[in-house]
């Protein structure tokens, strides 16, 4: 059973992440063990959780129709449990550690300590850091939300909590146990103040068999940077404005590292014993995964709200990578990971670190079946948003209901089974998976491959316009970046996956509408990357 | 092989042909109807063939173009009706003089029936040498040929 936690907007990216690469078929597929999603924000309007609350919506439509494990690859196979309470539509939750308190002067309640305790607060927080506003996240004052967290164990009995509390206790009585995965950043406001007492609290839920949870966090340290411009919101009433500051991150990053290797360092100097015992122990965390980038990436700046909203970026996909590992491995291997980039030997490149897909850090996910299934899933977005869809939804449409057999698959396998794609209920489903790939996916990877240095896919195959990104039908067979001289573009490369779809063999299962559709273009992309990847799949063995 | 093939005129000589002669040219034509079926149906679907791999669906709107392989197998019909009727009327004219009456009509019957073979055979050898992406565009020809409909062939 496993949990993710994603606090702050670094967080929320690495969630972003992790549901693409779920949609791919690389999550959990078993229906019975879900990954559970929570979000810890106090800036609920951030225009990345805004953006992260869309995708989730349109992967779980997406996973209603299609997540049947179609063509054996499991797209939208991951089931996602978002902790709904009362009956309400599934949705993201986000989950504000300042509730309905205006700023930290509220929320501690400082106009009604005494003296001494007014003073002790004042040590820890300036004035300006007790007056600000809440409503947009702690803005790089990790400060000010560890004093907000350290409040987390008030909230045990409100929901989510309480759900989730009874939910871990239900899963650490089975051998299994439950894996919970932490995410945020240590350089910025909300994840660095949110890894230690969340993990604390998390370990006090289970009553017994505490042994059986297991906590691994993926810590992100610096990746992008922005210059600090003073808004005039952030002017408001003449006010020094409190905004994280990129400068400060490296900082920020030294003191949250010094922080836990203290934690490790008290370990020691408990008895085995007690190192055992969970409940004892300082550092509460099995596994931390840290990932970062020192070519940091240049975002523009918002202090918060719908305006901070930052493109993707590889560090995210390898903190998504980061928790698939985690929650899929057999074992947890205790410790810290971290991986670089090797050295490049190319010419032209020689001296830069390029981010290649041997440089993601995998540990027991095999790299060819990552790298298959990643360009599996493309293709089939690709060939849906480029040719089948115009073709079952579009002005096509009637044509190809007066002669369905031009469409072999479509004769045999829908019309022949009294089985039919233009219904309204198989037309929303060809339409939000239209939209899930053009709107989200497709855009996903081009934010990510606008860094240089990325050399995942091959950039000349992603083609964006008004904010929506396709793939061009004649790179199906160019769609990952190889050295020069290998692959290429390929004119007939969609009459290749057409025949694909006509001789890819039928589903045992029986599928029917938008499930039997999705089935054929999954084995046809299987058919596709065997043979037009071969060599990838070859180097991913070695 | 001329009495089984032309079974219907077998024993209908025209005029005051002797039937050993008239069983002769039956032979005769209907050995190299044969030929120009094997010949045509070999020709047509090789170009049916090479005409139908060249044919490729890269856009939506591919995949509604005219099925234009079939053109193919359509000439060489035709082509093998054609050549057989003329073979067939010379050489009536040539064994039984011009003066004999039928000579047409023989002509009409021996390209109609080797055209009918030779669609008949291209039909079958064509359905295996479809590209499976085109595996049911053969319905219209099959349709044409009940209905003598050309459109979208």
């Amino acid at each position: 059973m496993r949990t993710l936690i994603c606090a702050g907007g670094s967080g929320v990216r690495v969630l972003e992440a992790l549901i693409h690469l779920c949609a791919a078929g690389l999550g959990p597929k078993s229906p019975q063990s879900p990954i559970r999603v929570l979000v810890i924000d106090a800036d609920a309007s951030n225009g990345n959780g805004t953006r992260v609350r869309g995708l989730v919506d349109k992967y779980l439509q997406c996973q209603r129709a299609f997540g049947q494990n179609a063509g054996g690859l499991g797209f939208f196979g991951t089931e996602l449990d978002l902790l709904p309470s009362g009956g309400k539509k599934p949705e993201l939750l986000f989950w504000s550690p300042a509730g309905a308190t205006r700023d930290l002067r509220e929320l501690i309640d400082f106009n009604n300590l005494d003296t001494v305790r007014r003073d002790v607060a004042h040590l820890f927080f300036a004035d300006e850091e007790l007056n600000a506003p809440l409503d947009q996240g702690f803005r790089g004052h990790p400060a000010i939300g560890a004093a907000a967290l350290s409040l987390l164990p008030l909230y045990r009995d409100t929901h989510p909590w309480k759900a989730l509390a009874q939910k871990i206790q239900a899963d650490v009585s089975q051998p299994q146990g439950s894996r919970l995965m932490v995410a945020g950043s240590v350089f910025g406001g909300t994840g660095a103040a949110t890894f230690y007492p969340l993990t604390r609290f998390c370990r006090s839920l289970p009553e017994q068999n505490k042994d059986r949870l297991r906590i691994g966090v993926t810590a992100l340290v610096p990746y992008f940077r922005f210059e600090f411009r003073p808004t005039d919101k952030a002017n408001a009433g003449g006010a020094r404005p409190l905004a994280a500051k990129s400068e400060w991150f490296a900082l920020a990053t030294r003191s949250a590292v010094e922080f836990y290797d203290y934690l490790r360092e008290l370990d020691m100097s408990l008895s085995p014993e007690e190192r055992r015992r969970p409940e004892r122990r300082n550092w509460q965390f099995d596994v931390v995964y840290w990932v970062g980038d020192d070519s940091l990436r240049q975002v523009d700046f918002a202090l918060g709200g719908p305006e901070q909203e930052n493109p993707a970026h590889f560090v995210e996909l390898i903190g998504a990578l980061a928790c698939l590992e985690f929650f899929l491995g057999d074992e947890v291997q205790p410790g810290c990971r971290w991986a670089g980039p090797k050295e490049r030997e190319e010419e032209g490149l020689r001296g830069r670190n390029m981010v290649a897909w041997d440089d993601l850090p995998l540990t027991s996910m095999k790299r060819d079946r990552l790298l298959g299934q990643l360009v599996r899933f493309l293709l089939v977005g690709a060939v849906h948003v480029g040719f089948f869809h115009p073709l079952l939804s579009g002005d096509l449409r009637e044509e190809l209901n007066r002669r369905p057999w031009y469409v072999p698959w479509y004769w045999e396998r829908f019309c022949r089974r009294n089985d039919r794609l233009d219904t309204g209920d198989a037309q929303q489903a060809l339409g939000a998976l239209r939209e899930y790939f053009e709107g989200w996916h497709f855009p996903w990877w081009w934010q990510i491959h606008e860094l240089d240095t990325v050399r995942l896919l091959n950039r000349a195959a992603l083609r964006e316009c008004n904010g929506r990104v396709s793939i061009e039908l004649d790179q199906l067979t160019n769609l990952v970046d190889r050295p020069q001289g290998q692959g290429g573009f390929a004119r007939d490369a969609m009459d290749v996956f057409f025949t694909d779809t006509v001789e890819a063999p039928p589903d045992p299962h029986g599928l029917r509408g938008p499930a039997a559709y999705l089935d054929i273009l999954a084995r046809a992309a299987d058919r596709f990357v065997r043979r037009e990847y071969r060599e990838q799949h070859e180097g991913g063995r070695r | 092989m001329g009495r089984v093939f032309f079974f219907w005129l077998a024993n209908r000589p025209p005029g005051d042909v002797p039937m050993s002669d008239w069983w002769v040219h039956l032979d005769d034509i209907s050995r190299l109807g044969l030929s120009f079926t094997i010949i045509c149906v070999a020709v047509g679907v090789f170009l049916y063939w090479h005409s139908a791999r060249q044919k490729k669906i890269n856009r939506p709107e591919h995949v509604f173009l005219p099925y234009t392989p079939v053109r193919s197998l359509w000439a060489f019909v035709f082509f093998s009706g054609f050549w057989e009727a003329l073979y067939s009327w010379s050489t009536f004219r040539e064994r039984f003089g011009a003066a004999t009456p039928g000579g047409v009509e023989t002509a009409v019957w021996a390209g109609v029936e080797i055209g009918a073979l030779t669609l008949i055979a291209s039909y079958c050898v064509a359905l295996l040498a479809t590209p499976r992406k085109f595996k049911y565009r053969l319905r219209r020809f099959r349709r044409f040929a009940a209905s003598g409909e050309l459109g979208g062939v």
